[in-house]
């Protein structure tokens, strides 16, 4: 069990008088007390946290530690992240040097948006085996998705500097390769990724999509071959469906729509919040939807991208853009005869259909 | 592709056809692995030819829940026809929200389409539980007592509403309501929290709530559960009991209901 609830929240009537100063030591002193004696009766092991506005607890009944972590793994395998997260936590607290646990709740956090929460954890399964590849290629992706590319690179670069035929360090290097527009580097770290994971769906894809961009006429063929095997590795999943989608492209190449007709980059934040709220309750959801749409009122740079923005209802910094596409498929969600003020209607269908049959 | 194969158990498979046999209609389940939620269902109305139950397998055994929502169906049958009665918001409640919205510090600030769309949000998420908690824990306990082969799911199920009934706990959830809706709907889970904790044996889910100041009208509801009758017969009279207690007398109505 793990549940958040506000300082102000806390029924104070519960605590000695001389502890109700919300915030105050003597307050998360008498908090955290007040919770232990509460699941004392229950045993396990309970922890409480306090961020700058809330209490954070999180408690474990009686359990062989193997038990959380199947329970984890399970949350993995369905792809409930959220859930997976509440006993990695409870595992860490107990056994801190877990490296194990570490590693999968750094993924998860991760993939979650939680980049920095995510990065100490990695870091932690770093610090106690230094040569665990994975932890280093998996710190390498956190860290890029934070917007650090430097460290992502050295990140990458030592898991190959200690497994040089690793394929996944290869494939994530080449995807930041890609993105800082080194495509020929990009597309020698893909085809030794490919050699080594020939039926990895991600790295197949990758690779098709580096030579498809290539504007190489000579690699086009190569790229729509392996586009055919990313469909055949993943026919019902979304990177199939990208797939298919470029193989239109490739095959309709001069009857592709022009940039003013659909704008990529908010299809691509329209599928990031899909993506995201895929992992989220509809409240939560409807939570950031609304949250956005009061920042609205206050109004939105869309054209300005150096802008950056913060939200309360998640972690991260967003451009205008992305804030209105965020908000857009929140609303599609949750209200969805909403008119909103912003059309998204085309980059979000483009999303869904990239998305795959999960999207609303 | 072939369809995947649902795979029931016979205690489950035994309360479908008690559904069909009491309403003439048949139950037609069948697999959708784009549903995010383990199953729902969908009871025939107005003459539609069958109660569609979905089901995703990927996500588990479907058995608990599927007896969980065949037992809304149960209940109602063992009313008299004459006396059956489905239920519907008023006018009155959903004005009632919206003014609440419009005066709700942050919410105030949201564009009017958005307060009418949060408005009818929280107006039928709210009516939806009350209709739904009460009777459903009747149907907890006639799972629980009568289908201890279903206990483990059962058990799972709860854990896992539990969670997401903590999470509206967290202070950005509770902003996003008016105090008077945001309340009823904490108390109504306080009130599920309690009971599964005293039928289920202790699991510790009354502990949040009772932090945030809701043990009391929580507990409030379940005394209301137990002293009134099990009874199928006295359903309607436990829903309005707890809205008499939670202020919403007057949000919605009992009206004629077809299958």
């Amino acid at each position: 069990m793990a549940f958040e609830i506000g300082f102000d929240d806390f029924d104070l009537d519960l605590l000695p008088s001389t502890a109700r100063h919300i915030g105050s030591n003597e307050f998360r002193t008498a908090v955290a007390s007040y919770y232990q004696d509460e699941f004392a009766e229950l045993g396990g092991h309970v922890s409480v946290d306090f961020a700058p506005d809330r209490i954070i607890v999180t408690w474990q009944p009686d359990a062989m530690e193997t038990d959380l972590y199947a329970q984890a793994i399970g949350f993995l395998r369905r792809g409930d992240l959220r859930s997976a997260i509440l006993p990695l936590r409870a595992l860490v607290s107990v056994e801190p040097n877990n490296t194990n646990a570490h590693y999968n709740l750094g993924m998860a956090l991760s993939d979650l948006g939680e980049f920095d929460t995510a990065q100490l954890h990695l870091l932690k399964v770093i610090r106690h085996e230094p040569e665990n590849i994975n932890a280093l290629v998996a710190l390498g992706v956190a860290l890029y998705r934070a917007g650090n590319v430097t460290a992502t690179r050295r990140r990458l670069e030592q898991a190959l500097g200690l497994d040089s035929d690793n394929g996944y360090a290869h494939r994530n290097l080449a995807a930041i390769l890609g993105n800082e527009r080194q495509l020929n580097e990009a597309i020698a770290h893909l085809r030794m990724a490919y050699r080594v994971l020939p039926d990895d769906l991600q790295t197949v894809f990758g690779l098709a999509n580096a030579l498809d961009k290539s504007g190489n006429p000579e690699l086009e063929e190569e790229a729509d071959r392996l586009y055919i095997r990313a469909i055949e590795l993943g026919p019902e999943t979304p990177i199939g469906e990208m797939a298919r989608q470029a193989r239109s492209q490739i095959a309709q190449r001069t009857m592709r729509r022009n940039g003013s007709d659909v704008r990529p980059d908010a299809v691509m934040y329209c599928l990031g919040a899909l993506q995201r709220f895929a992992t989220m309750t509809p409240q939560e959801v409807q939570s950031v939807g609304y949250e956005i749409a009061v920042l609205g009122e206050r109004g939105i740079d869309v054209n300005d991208s150096s802008r950056r923005y913060t939200l309360n209802t998640i972690p991260g910094e967003f451009s205008g853009l992305q804030l209105m596409s965020l908000m857009y498929v929140a609303l599609k969600q949750v209200a969805p005869t909403l008119d909103i003020g912003f059309d998204l209607s085309e980059e979000y269908g483009a999303a869904k259909a990239m998305f795959g049959p999960k999207a609303h | 592709m072939e369809a995947p194969v649902i795979e029931l158990r016979p205690e489950t498979q035994d309360i479908l056809r008690r559904v069909e046999e009491l309403t003439g209609v048949p139950v037609d389940v069948a697999a959708d692995s784009t549903q995010s939620t383990l199953a729902s269902m969908t009871p025939a109305r107005g003459g539609a030819p069958a109660h569609l139950i979905r089901v995703n397998p990927s996500l588990g055994e479907p058995d608990y829940l599927i007896t969980y929502q065949c037992g809304f169906i149960l209940r109602q049958y063992a009313i008299p026809a004459d006396e059956r009665r489905d239920f519907a918001g008023t006018a009155q409640g959903r004005d009632e929200v919206g003014r609440l919205v419009r005066r709700s510090g942050q919410l105030a600030q949201l564009p009017d389409t958005a307060k009418q769309q949060l408005t009818q949000q929280l107006f039928d998420g709210l009516l939806t539980q009350l209709r739904s908690y009460p009777i459903g824990m009747r149907i907890d306990s006639w799972i629980h007592e009568t289908f201890p082969n279903l206990a483990n799911l059962q058990r799972d199920a709860i854990a896992h509403q539990q969670q997401e009934n903590q999470s509206v706990l967290r202070p950005e959830i509770r902003s996003f309501a008016p105090k008077p809706v945001y309340d009823a709907n904490v108390t109504m889970n306080a009130a599920y929290a309690i009971f599964c904790d005293r039928v289920f044996g202790k699991m510790g889910y009354s502990i949040p709530f009772r932090s945030a100041g809701f043990e009391k009208p929580g507990r409030a509801l379940v005394e209301i559960l137990q002293s009134t009758p099990d009874d199928p017969t006295s359903d309607r009279s436990l829903v309005d009991s707890w809205a008499e207690n939670l202020g919403l007398s007057g949000w919605y109505q009992w009206i004629p209901l077809q299958f």
